[in-house]
Formats: C-alpha cells, structure tokens, sequence
C-alpha cells in the first residue's frame, strides 16, 4: 500500500462522487424535460437559462420542508431505511472501469477480481432500504408497496444474474476491466465491428449477446424500479408506495438512491455491453493524457444516451399488472436467460 | 346473465410484445423530436405571451353583464345564478321596466348586479 496509490484513491473517489450526485440531480432535471417533451409540454424552463438551476432550486425546497416523523413509526428504522437506499446504489460504482488511464492511473476505484459479483451482491441490498423503509412507516401503502418490491426483487435479480453469464463465458473473467479490454480487442458485445469482424462465427455469436442484452436491461428497469416495473412505487395504486410518509431529506434520500441506482445501473450496462469507455479509432490513455481524459467523456456519454432510454421507455410504457410482472420474470425471461447461456456456451465451443 | 368477452387470438409477433414496444418508442421519439425541433406549439408562456396583446393593464378578467346590440342588459334578472351560487356570492335585486319604455312587456331588468369577488 504506497503513499500515492492511497492519494490518488480518495481523488477518485471524491470526484466520482462528485460527478455522481452531480448527474443525480441533473437525471432529475432531465427526467421532467424529457417527460414534459414526450407529452408535448415544456417543464421546468423559469430558473436559470433553460430551467438549468431548477435542481438547485429543488434542492433547497427539500432542505427547508418539515421533516416530519409520524407518531406510530418505528424511528430508528424510519431514520435508517433512506441511507440504506442510497449507499448501495453508490458503492456499486466503486468497481466499474469510467475511464482507461489518466497520467499512468487507472480509471477505476476498486479494480476487484469478482467485479460483476460485487455488483450484485451489493446493489441488491438496496432492496431493504425501501422494504425496511415501508415496513418502519408503519402505514398501509409503504407497507404495500415495500411488500411489492422485495417479490419484485426475487424474480428479477435471478434473470439479471443469469443474462449476464454469457459475456463472462466469453471473457473468461469477472474483473470488469478485463470485460471492457476483451470488448476493446473484439469489438462490443452488442456490436462486434472491430477486431476479426469478417469472422462468421463472432456474428453468430452477437444474436445471443443481444437476447442477453435484452433480458438484461429489462431485468435492470425491474432492479431500479423504473416505469414499466415501478410496482413499489405505483403513483396511482399506492400514493407514492414506499415513500408515501417520507418527507423533506429522507424523501430527497431515496429519490438520490433511486437515480443513483439507475445511473449506476447504466453504467453496468455500458461496462458489459456497449464496450464501457471503448470508442472505435479512440486510443487509451496510455498514449496521451488527452485520450485518457475522452475516454472518461465517452464511458459518461454512453452511460448518459443509456439514461436517456430509460427516461423514454418510462414515459412510454404503462406500468405491468403485478401477476403479469411475476408471470414476464419466472416464465419467460428466467427461461429466456438459462437458455441463452447453453446457446452461447455450444456457438463458442 | 354472464357474458364471456372473446379474448382476441394474437400472433406471435403480437405475443412476443417486442414490436409494439418498439411502435410505442417511435411514438413517443416523435412527439420528443417535434418539440425539440419547435414544431409544437401547444404552452403559451403566460406573462410574456397572451391571447391579446392589446389588453389593457387594469385588466383583470372580472366577469361583466352582456349587453345586446341596441345596448341593453341582457339579463332578465331571473335571479337562478344568484340561487345556485354556492357561496352566495351574487346579489341581484330585479327591478320592473318602466311602462312607458319599448321593452316594457319583455321581462324585467338587474337594478342591482354585485358579485362579492373576494366570498
């Protein structure tokens, strides 16, 4: 453990947190443009050139409303649950490659050997913030809701586990850095152009990755919650879901964990699929500091054109009836993901 | 009596529910592309914009009595609105046309019209 590896540790950290809560609240912001735009309205346009200082604004709205507890909840855990939303959803970002090099360092905080396994292992434990959450409020709704999201969870972490074994198949690894080296070489997963792309055999093998990619990204709207699996959280059904009681930060905590959530989300699917900060003709940056630093530009850009999807579906879709949710994730894309793997496991042998 | 309501028969193309999602996010591109592009106009931006520019200042939108074309109230004085008010905000005391005038055996007229704006 040298002295300059610890330094410039805690600089990543503090910038990437820094840049994570900064597109937290810039998610927000775009959430409600790209909404109002979908439905032909105009959004938040007053504060500042173009509505650009509305979270700004939003921001000290939550900070000056009332905190308020209600007297049957259980505090210590009504006081818990919203920091158990947001530090796994933040933590995750912690092993995913957002850049090649910077000046010799590499663009990753924890460059762990069990990469994707800690992905999993620790954003699913954002399930107990809103489960805890609902369960603490001590009220009809949050408990339903709270109720909906750890069924929800259960059905959907499986076929989200499984969709992604065939890349590591491929791989051979679960560093999540040797994943964005092997898709540098050979061209992404969803998009093999570069490397022997005349090779037959690496097209064949793209339609699985794309099945993959598919059931992945829809177990992944179920992860976080988003709109056509947004069951715990049913506007219309349960007033709000989980956080029906919250208020001023604790409400602003969770909305942070949830677009947190979704950020880190799209940043794991980048890393798997879209070739994490892989631009075709871009070099690394062991070549010049400048390349370093478009690397990190594109890893941010792609992990940003990804959000935007998740905005756009949101405002498409209508939300799944709850047996219709359970019945997608156990008979079909369970299946769809098992099935997937012995496909990728007989084309690649 | 129990009606069963066939349930349509949907090809696999329908089943696989992939193709209509893709029809739904062209939709909804749409309607995103047209507005950033300023093909729709639907929000007017209110102070900076209205219906008339050529209102004056004072105007406040407070609602007035019609008068038809020989410059005449057209309220009869039936006194409905001022019944089914619910804050009972409307005062009308009606008032008889003198039998000399040319509407005499029309109907009567608002001596008094008062809405208590801030009721």
């Amino acid at each position: 453990m040298d002295f300059i590896f610890i330094i410039t540790s805690l600089l990543k950290i503090a910038i990437l947190l820094g840049v994570i809560l900064f597109m937290v609240s810039y998610a927000v912001y775009a959430e409600r443009r790209v909404s109002a735009f979908i439905q032909d309205r105009l959004g938040p346009n007053r504060v500042g050139p173009a509505g650009l200082f509305q979270p700004i604004a939003d921001m000290f709205k939550l900070l000056l409303k009332e905190d308020f507890t209600p007297r049957s909840a259980n505090t210590f855990y009504y006081w818990l649950a919203p920091c158990m939303a947001v530090a796994p959803a933040i933590i995750t970002i912690a092993v995913v490659p957002f850049g090649s090099t910077l000046f010799g360092v590499p663009m990753v905080i924890a460059d762990v050997n069990i990469g994707i396994f800690f992905v999993f292992a620790i954003s699913s434990l954002g399930v107990y913030g809103i489960v805890i959450g609902g369960w603490a409020s001590n009220s009809k709704y949050p408990f339903l809701g709270g109720i909906r999201s750890s069924a929800q969870m259960l059905s959907y972490e499986l076929s989200l586990g499984l969709a992604v074994i065939p890349v590591f198949l491929l791989v051979g690894t679960l560093r999540l850095t040797t994943v964005v080296r092997y898709q540098v070489e050979h061209g992404w997963f969803i998009a093999p152009f570069v490397g022997d792309w005349t090779n037959p055999w690496k097209w064949l093998l793209a339609i699985p990755m794309i099945i993959s990619f598919l059931v992945f990204m829809i177990a992944l709207f179920a992860e976080t919650n988003r709109l056509p699996f947004d069951l715990p959280e049913a506007e219309q059904e349960l007033a709000g879901g989980y956080n029906t009681e919250y208020s001023s930060m604790k409400f602003a905590l969770y909305f942070l964990g949830e677009y947190a959530a979704m950020i880190t989300g799209s940043a794991v699917v980048v890393t798997l699929f879209f070739g994490g900060w892989h631009f075709p003709g871009i070099p690394d940056g062991s070549h010049s500091w400048i390349f370093g630093l478009i690397n990190i530009a594109v890893f941010f850009a792609k992990v940003g054109v990804v959000i935007f999807f998740f905005m756009w579906v949101r405002w498409t879709l209508l939300r799944f009836r709850w047996d219709q949710l359970m019945r997608l994730g156990w008979l079909f894309l369970f299946e769809i993901a098992l099935v997937n793997i012995f496909l990728v496991a007989v084309i690649f042998l | 009596m129990t009606v069963t309501v066939p349930r349509p028969r949907l090809n696999w193309r329908e089943r696989l529910y992939l193709p209509a999602i893709a029809a739904g996010l062209a939709i909804t591109f749409k309607h995103l592309k047209n507005m950033l592009l300023g093909r729709t106009k639907v929000t007017m931006q209110y102070p900076e914009q209205k219906w008339d520019a050529h209102l004056p200042d004072y105007y406040r939108g407070a609602p007035a009595l019609v008068r038809d074309a020989s410059g005449r109230v057209r309220c009869v004085a039936c006194q409905l609105c001022e019944f089914i008010c619910p804050p009972r905000a409307i005062k009308i005391i009606p008032g008889e046309i003198p039998p000399r005038d040319r509407f005499a055996k029309v109907e009567k007229f608002p001596q008094e019209f008062d809405i208590a704006m801030i009721r």
